[in-house]
C-alpha cells in the first residue's frame, strides 16, 4: 500500500512525457496529410480551369466565373481562401505581350506571381497559351509546413 | 509485490519508445506515398496539358517538349532525370521523385511515369 502513491506518480510523469511526442507526430502527419490533398486541389484547379479556357469559355462573363467557382469550391475559392489568376499571354515579333488577365478570390492576399511572361512560356512567334496560377491555404497548423500551396499549369 | 511495482517504473516510456520503432516507419512511409502522389498528379496534368497544346501545333514534338517544360520544370517537386519523348501522337515524361523516409529502407527515389494519347 506504501508504494502505491509514487507508482501513481510514475504514471503521470510517463505519460506526460510520452503525451507531447505523439500529439507532435499526429499533429505533423495530419497537418502534412491535409496540405498534400490542398496542393492536389490546387492542381486540379489550375488545369480544369485551363481546359475550360480551351473550351473558349469566356472568362470575363458572369457564367465564365461562376464556372470557375463551380470548379473551385473545394479549395474555398469563394470564401477567401484561395486566389486564381488567369492570364493569356502572346508572343509577337516584338516580343511577349499579356493579352487577358482575370483574378478570382482573394487577389490581394495572393497577387498574380507573373513577372515576366517570357519565363513562364517558351512560345513559338505568333503563338498563344493561357497561364493559370492558383493559391490557397495549406489548412497547417504547424510551421513545418508553409501556409499557401500553390499551382500553376500552361496551355 | 512492491519490488515488482518498482519495476513496472517506466515501463510505458519503454513499451512507448519501442512503439516509436514501428509508428515512425509508417508515417514516414504515409508521408513519402502522399509526395509521390502528389508528383504523379502533377505530372499527369502536365503531360495531359502538353499533349492537348502539341495536337494544335505543326510541330507537335517541339510543343510538347515546350508546353511540358513549362509546366513541369526541372527540379520542380525536387524531382531528378526527367524525361519526356512525343511519339505517334503519344507523348510520355518519366521523373525520379525523391523520398525523404523510404531511403533510410535504400529506397532514395521513385520512378514516376505518366503518358497520354492524343
Amino acid at each position: 500500500m506504501k508504494n502505491r502513491r509514487p507508482q501513481r506518480g510514475s504514471t503521470l510523469v510517463e505519460f506526460v512525457l510520452v503525451l507531447p511526442i505523439g500529439v507532435a507526430l499526429l499533429v505533423g502527419a495530419c497537418s502534412l496529410g491535409v496540405a498534400c490533398l490542398r496542393s492536389l486541389e490546387a492542381g486540379q484547379l489550375a488545369r480544369d480551369v485551363l481546359l475550360l479556357a480551351d473550351s473558349g469559355l469566356d472568362f470575363g462573363s458572369p457564367g465564365g466565373k461562376q464556372q470557375v467557382i463551380e470548379h473551385g469550391k473545394s479549395l474555398g475559392l469563394s470564401a477567401g481562401k484561395a486566389a486564381i489568376h488567369l492570364t493569356r499571354i502572346v508572343r509577337e515579333p516584338g516580343g511577349y505581350r499579356i493579352d487577358q488577365s482575370y483574378g478570382l478570390g482573394d487577389t490581394v492576399r495572393w497577387p498574380s506571381q507573373l513577372r515576366d511572361p517570357a519565363n513562364a512560356a517558351d512560345l513559338k512567334p505568333g503563338e498563344s497559351a493561357w497561364i493559370a496560377e492558383v493559391f490557397g491555404e495549406s489548412g497547417t497548423i504547424t510551421s513545418l509546413v508553409p501556409d499557401t500551396v500553390k499551382a500553376r499549369s500552361v496551355l | 509485490m512492491a519490488s515488482r511495482r518498482r519495476n513496472q517504473r517506466g515501463l510505458a516510456l519503454i513499451s512507448f519508445a519501442m512503439s516509436l520503432l514501428i509508428l515512425v516507419p509508417l508515417i514516414g512511409v504515409g508521408v513519402d506515398t502522399a509526395m509521390l502522389y502528389l508528383v504523379k498528379e502533377r505530372l499527369s496534368s502536365a503531360v495531359q496539358l502538353s499533349a492537348r497544346s502539341a495536337a494544335r501545333s505543326a510541330d507537335p514534338a517541339d510543343a510538347a517538349k515546350r508546353y511540358f517544360d513549362a509546366n513541369f520544370p526541372d527540379g520542380f517537386l525536387g524531382v531528378t532525370a526527367r524525361t519526356v519523348a512525343y511519339k505517334n501522337g503519344e507523348l510520355s515524361a518519366s521523373v525520379e521523385a525523391p523520398t525523404y523516409f523510404m531511403r533510410i529502407l535504400h529506397y532514395p527515389s521513385v520512378t514516376v511515369t505518366a503518358n497520354v494519347h492524343h
